[in-house]
């Protein structure tokens, strides 16, 4: 087997080019379904058949490739993986040369894992969503489309390649969140979301631009790379920033850091970019879960790790920015989560929140951990998702708690697997979400008390808000009018699958159970790893923190159980004591406003100054030139006009005036 | 191979000749053996353009016949990377534009293509001359189809329009004479061979040189740029365009847009910046802040606009700023985004103003309001006028991506300058800066192009939408080949910057050497103060 798992790694570039393989089969098969359904729909069974396969097909492959690369990363030895890394030129141009390749490092073994795992659950899962929509095969080829530009971005060499696909998933996410275009809200989130995060790329694509146009020549004649290797080959990057740290000012070096960081900034919906994430529910519920909770929304904190050594050469400007940047997304999602009454909005600032804990902890240097959350965020939130995607199809299409309640009888695997959720993301008794939770918090409180005791409070709102939906969604009594059906068994394998990491995941990988912990595999790779892991910080702090943040946590379960489940307290007493918080929470912290006002009253405003300058300034000389012509042509004519008189005083005038012109100039 | 050029540039012309001697019946079986007779014709051409690009010698052959002896003009044709790869472009887009005039252009169709053959024919004129007044003709010569074309096939306004674009253009071509003029007079003053007085390699070594004085060069850089700035078209000399676009037929837009902006940016190429780079370094400060305003102020513009025609006509002008940027920049890299630029706009303008065409043709109207929800009723239509659009917005692995970071790239890594004077005051702003806010385009790029497919697409249907049906075939077939050509383009731009490279190349060199050479004497006039000094 020895020469299958070998064939298996150094051909990783067949990962992203199976679903890329099955998209493009299912957009020419659709296209001729098309052409020939027209003389009768005979064949329609065909791409219904076909989509699910060839994508979960597509995907499955993926997996295995995972599968092999997770196996090669527990046989490398501790002192240092050696990553696997194959480029092809893309395109060159003078001394430009812009690679594609497939780089195979502990990083990318993670994320790998996640993307394929998920993915194909969740394409699973779609199955039993999405069965009886028109588009159902459709949906099958843009989820083909994501994962190529996910994997293509997952096993990026360089930050170029990062960037193309970067914009990719961005794409498949706004076909995605556009899927029902014909309902005007999904249509306005879908631009919405682009439109955001190319504001992040903008930020972004100048700091690549800043970064090769310093390191050009020093990339270049740099000899630690191997000739094959990309411009900004992430493996590069630990010499880059040794280079750039003497070579360049602070500040210069912290504005290409955060330059870069717009990108993440958007794409893991950071405030004040976030608030395309919660619009972007308006796209079916598996996509959320994919894109919007496990895999895309991550790739912002992915690439920051991989842009690690950029980040961690500016310790005054750029990594302070990124760790505020994140406290405030933890701390705003957790606020607004509280007042949301849509299930899956609830859900999407929740995950902006848990994105601000991974961003954060990157900012504090705990890139580890970090990445650690993220890993296991994507397991339990995925799941999450999935149980509102059930929860919904159950109620006919009810996204609204209100309307829910006591859903627990009807629905008893979904009720279950969305407790083990919640219990996870509440980060209580041990379940996966504690572990890196915790990590994130130890490390805070070793660099930043304040920033400890902030996220330690957002944890404990957590638990509050993510009990809170669960209470009023399953249990009490049922508050809706909708026939609510039985749950289907194609959807809820999928939530069982995934309960079984969102609770062990965390403790096998804590490093706790005989096996390495996860930052070890993660530093393998790392020559100069980041010294902040939780372990160095002794194991005594480590459980101190463990116990505050859990019992954190269980007061915040009690009190959502005070509110909602028992409801000793009413919640309008709350909301009136606490009217300003509630009110910056309804509203969202009237970011929406804001920008609506930006747009509205400074872009367009400006664009319309600029069209009416454009049609009347500038065609409007343009048209006066040549009315003026027109009359100038009738004046003459005028001149014209035969009588001898005019034209011999006019001759007289003339030479007078050119006498007088010849002496002016030359006698003068 | 040689004597494909003459046959390349001859054969539209014949074949506008014949035309004019078809019946001249409206009835259906008459339009489709024209149609017919057309779309082989342009095939052929294809063909013979193919040909000659694939060719070994697609960056060398050349075709002379003494023409005007005692003049000195030649009929001088030739090739190289770009000017092969331009060819090419337009004959890919003739038949498209043939195969888009089969479902729009129902009426005089005899005239109508033998007056689209001569404009092509002297498009493909203008891209192959070697000889400075044949290009001349030829560039004239094109707007003569082209005004009867748009004022007779055109829509209400089609006449103003016509007559704008014929006086602009010409305009601009005062200049172009008198620059020609210009050179012509150094060319004889310097004694150089009369027979060939207005050949390129002549002519452009004689610029090159150095041997005219600065302030001349300085004059007949400008004469060249304000008559290809008309045609590219650069603010403040772009009102035409949009009138233009708004009121000529489907596939006279497609061509326009494709390739008749493009002898603007060629010009400016060729002429403009290879032979006077020196004049073109000193003018580079100002050059950078149209570029900027090309790109930004119309992409505004295209923002609000409420007329779709109208809203690519202005994104056009918007990515033409995008060449001029990576003109500027006057480096390898530049040179290359520039063609690359001309090839992926001139593809992908070329498929959404056929999008436009195939919703006006059966909405008649062009008004954003008007039309929403087209998604359900045309899916086809839909799904390429969204990949285009996002190929227009610049998505990795589609076509345009590759030109416009080459582009931002070159114009950033670039020396070209490094204030801009203004006289009495110098900024401070250096094209680094310029670059940074011209990105911003990139984002209203999107804006622009995503906002115009939800409107239209996105949402309920209208009611002028209600009976509206999918492409025709024809349109089916023009869009789709477009599509190949965007996603293959895309994902390989090695297959396109293989043609043009070595040309680009050689360009990039004398740019740099410009650059370098005014460097070492800014070094040197510093060196020469120092020593003052010390004297002192």
């Amino acid at each position: 087997m020895n020469w299958f798992s070998d064939f298996l790694l150094n051909n990783l570039w067949l990962v992203p080019l199976y679903p890329l393989l099955a998209f493009l089969t299912i957009v020419v098969g659709r296209a001729v379904q098309v052409s020939c359904s027209k003389t009768g729909e005979k064949k329609a069974w065909l791409p219904q058949l076909f989509a699910p396969i060839l994508t979960m097909t597509a995907t499955s492959l993926g997996l295995v490739h995972a599968i092999s690369a997770i196996q090669w990363l527990f046989a490398q030895p501790h002192e240092g993986v050696v990553a696997i890394e194959r480029n092809w030129t893309w395109l060159s141009a003078g001394n430009l040369e812009l690679k594609i390749g497939t780089l195979l490092d502990a990083n990318s073994v993670l994320m790998l894992t996640v993307v394929t795992f998920v993915s194909l659950l969740i394409q699973y899962y779609t199955h039993g969503y999405m069965r009886h929509d028109k588009g159902y095969a459709k949906f099958f080829g843009y989820l083909a489309l994501f994962n190529f530009s996910m994997l293509g971005l997952v096993l990026a060499t360089n930050l170029p390649q990062m960037y193309m696909f970067w914009e990719l998933v961005g794409v498949s996410s706004y076909l995605l969140i556009g899927f029902w275009f014909h309902k005007p809200a999904a249509a306005a989130a879908s631009i919405k979301a682009f439109l955001v995060n190319r504001v992040g790329d903008f930020g972004f694509l100048l700091g690549v631009l800043f970064l090769l146009f310093f390191s050009l020549n020093w990339w270049q004649g740099y000899v630690g790379l191997h000739p094959e290797q990309a411009l900004l080959s992430f493996q590069g990057f630990e010499s880059l920033a040794g280079f750039l740290s003497q070579s360049l000012p602070a500040w210069l070096v912290g504005t290409i850091a955060i330059l870069i960081f717009a990108g993440p900034m958007a794409k893991s919906a950071q405030f004040p970019l976030h608030t395309w994430l919660p619009d972007a529910m308006e796209g079916p519920t598996p996509i959320s879960a994919l894109i919007h909770a496990a895999t895309m929304v991550a790739a912002g904190v992915y690439l920051i790790a991989r842009v690690f050594p950029i980040m961690s050469i500016s310790p005054e400007m750029a990594m302070p920015y990124m760790m505020w940047t994140g406290v405030i997304t933890a701390v705003v999602g957790a606020i607004i989560a509280v007042s949301q009454t849509d299930i899956k909005k609830a859900l999407a600032y929740s995950t902006m929140s848990q994105l601000g804990f991974m961003v954060a902890a990157m900012g504090l240097g705990a890139y580890t951990a970090g990445l650690f959350h993220l890993f296991t965020h994507a397991f339990f939130k995925a799941m999450l998702f999935l149980c509102s995607g059930s929860v919904i199809h159950a109620c006919e299409d009810e996204q609204d708690m209100r309307q829910m309640g006591g859903l627990f009888k009807k629905l008893p695997v979904t009720g279950v697997t969305y407790l083990i959720g919640t219990i996870a993301i509440s980060g209580l008794f041990w379940t996966s979400g504690f572990w890196s939770k915790d990590e994130i918090l130890a490390t805070a409180l070793h660099e930043n008390t304040l920033v400890y005791a902030i996220l330690t409070a957002t944890a404990g709102l957590t638990a509050f808000y993510m009990f809170r939906t669960f209470f009023m969604t399953f249990l009490g009594d049922y508050r809706g009018k909708a026939h609510v059906h039985h749950e289907d068994a194609v959807m809820t394998l999928p939530l069982q699958i995934l309960a079984i990491p969102s609770i062990l995941i965390g403790l096998v990988l804590s490093g706790f159970v005989g096996l390495p912990a996860f930052g070890d595999y993660i530093t393998y790779s790392l020559q100069n790893a980041p010294e902040h892991h939780p372990h160095t910080l002794g194991e005594a702090m480590f459980n101190q923190v463990g116990n505050i943040s859990q019992l954190v946590a269980l007061v915040g379960v009690g009190l959502s159980s005070v509110f909602y489940y028992f409801k000793i307290l009413k919640t309008d007493g709350l909301k009136k004591a606490l009217a300003p918080l509630y009110h910056l929470s309804h509203n969202k912290f009237y970011m929406d406003d804001i920008y609506d006002g930006i747009v509205e009253g400074i872009v367009l405003l400006q664009s319309q100054l600029n069209a009416g300058f454009d049609k009347y300034v500038i065609d409007g000389f343009v048209n006066l030139v040549g009315t003026l012509t027109l009359l100038l042509g009738k004046w003459v004519t005028r001149l014209n006009s035969g009588r001898l008189q005019t034209y011999v005083a006019t001759i007289g005038f003339g030479v007078v005036g050119v006498w007088l012109l010849y002496q002016w100039m030359f006698k003068g | 191979m040689n004597n494909l050029l003459p046959l390349i540039v001859g054969f539209p012309f014949i074949v506008a000749g014949v035309f004019p001697f078809l019946s001249k019946t409206d009835d259906a079986s008459t339009q489709k053996a024209h149609h017919r007779l057309a779309l082989g014709s342009s095939l052929v051409l294809l063909l013979l353009t193919g040909l000659l690009a694939f060719s070994p010698e697609a960056q060398t052959a050349s075709f002379n016949l003494p023409w005007l002896p005692a003049l000195g003009i030649n009929f001088s044709l030739g090739t190289d990377g770009i000017s092969s790869t331009l060819a090419m472009l337009t004959s890919v887009l003739m038949v498209l534009a043939t195969g888009a005039s089969m479902s729009t252009i129902e009426k005089r169709l005899p005239l109508y293509y033998s007056l689209l053959f001569v404009l092509i024919g002297s498009v493909l004129g203008v891209f192959l001359s070697r000889d400075l007044f044949l290009f001349f003709l030829f560039f004239e010569l094109e707007l003569i189809p082209m005004y009867l074309l748009i004022s007779t096939w055109g829509g209400p306004r089609r006449e103003y329009a016509a007559m704008k674009f014929v006086l602009y253009t010409l305009f601009g071509s005062v200049f172009l004479l008198a620059s020609i003029m210009g050179l012509a007079y150094f060319s004889q003053s310097y004694h150089l061979p009369t027979e060939t007085l207005f050949s390129f390699t002549q002519l452009g070594a004689l610029a090159q040189s150095g041997y005219i004085p600065p302030a001349f060069q300085l004059l007949l850089f400008m004469g060249f740029f304000i008559a290809f700035a008309v045609k590219l078209p650069i603010v403040p000399l772009h009102t035409w365009l949009p009138d233009a676009h708004v009121e000529a037929p489907t596939p006279i837009s497609m061509l326009l847009a494709g390739i008749l902006l493009k002898m603007g940016a060629y010009g400016l190429l060729r002429f403009g910046f290879d032979w006077f780079p020196v004049a073109a370094q000193a003018l580079a400060p100002y050059i950078g802040v149209l570029a900027f305003v090309n790109i930004v102020y119309t992409a505004r513009i295209a923002l609000v606009q409420k007329d779709m025609k109208k809203l690519i006509a202005y994104s056009s002008v918007s990515h033409m700023g995008f060449i001029l940027l990576a003109l500027v920049a006057m480096n390898q890299i530049g040179a290359m985004a520039a063609v690359f630029i001309m090839v992926s706009h001139g593809l992908v303008s070329a498929a959404l103003f056929l999008g436009v065409g195939t919703l006006y043709r059966q909405t008649h109207s062009r008004e954003i309001d008007l039309h929403g929800g087209v998604a359900q009723k045309a899916p086809f239509l839909f799904y390429t006028f969204l990949l285009m659009s996002l190929a227009s917005l610049g998505l990795p692995l589609l076509i345009s991506f590759a030109g416009e970071t080459l582009a931002l790239y070159g114009a950033f890594i670039s020396q070209s300058f490094r204030a801009i004077p203004l006289g009495f005051v110098t900024l401070p702003i250096n094209i680094q800066w310029i670059t940074g806010l011209s990105t911003l385009g990139v984002v209203l790029g999107a804006a622009y192009s995503l906002w115009l497919v939800k409107r239209v697409f996105f949402g309920a249907v209208s009611p002028a939408c209600e009976t509206l049906e999918d492409a025709k075939t024809n349109e089916v077939w023009v869009l789709s080949t477009l599509a190949v050509l965007v996603l293959v383009l895309g994902f390989k731009p090695q297959l396109l910057t293989n043609r043009f490279e070595s040309s680009t190349q050689a360009i990039g060199k004398r740019f740099e050497q410009v650059l370098v050479q005014r460097d070492q004497a800014i070094l040197q006039q510093l060196k020469g103060g120092l020593s003052q000094n010390e004297g002192s």
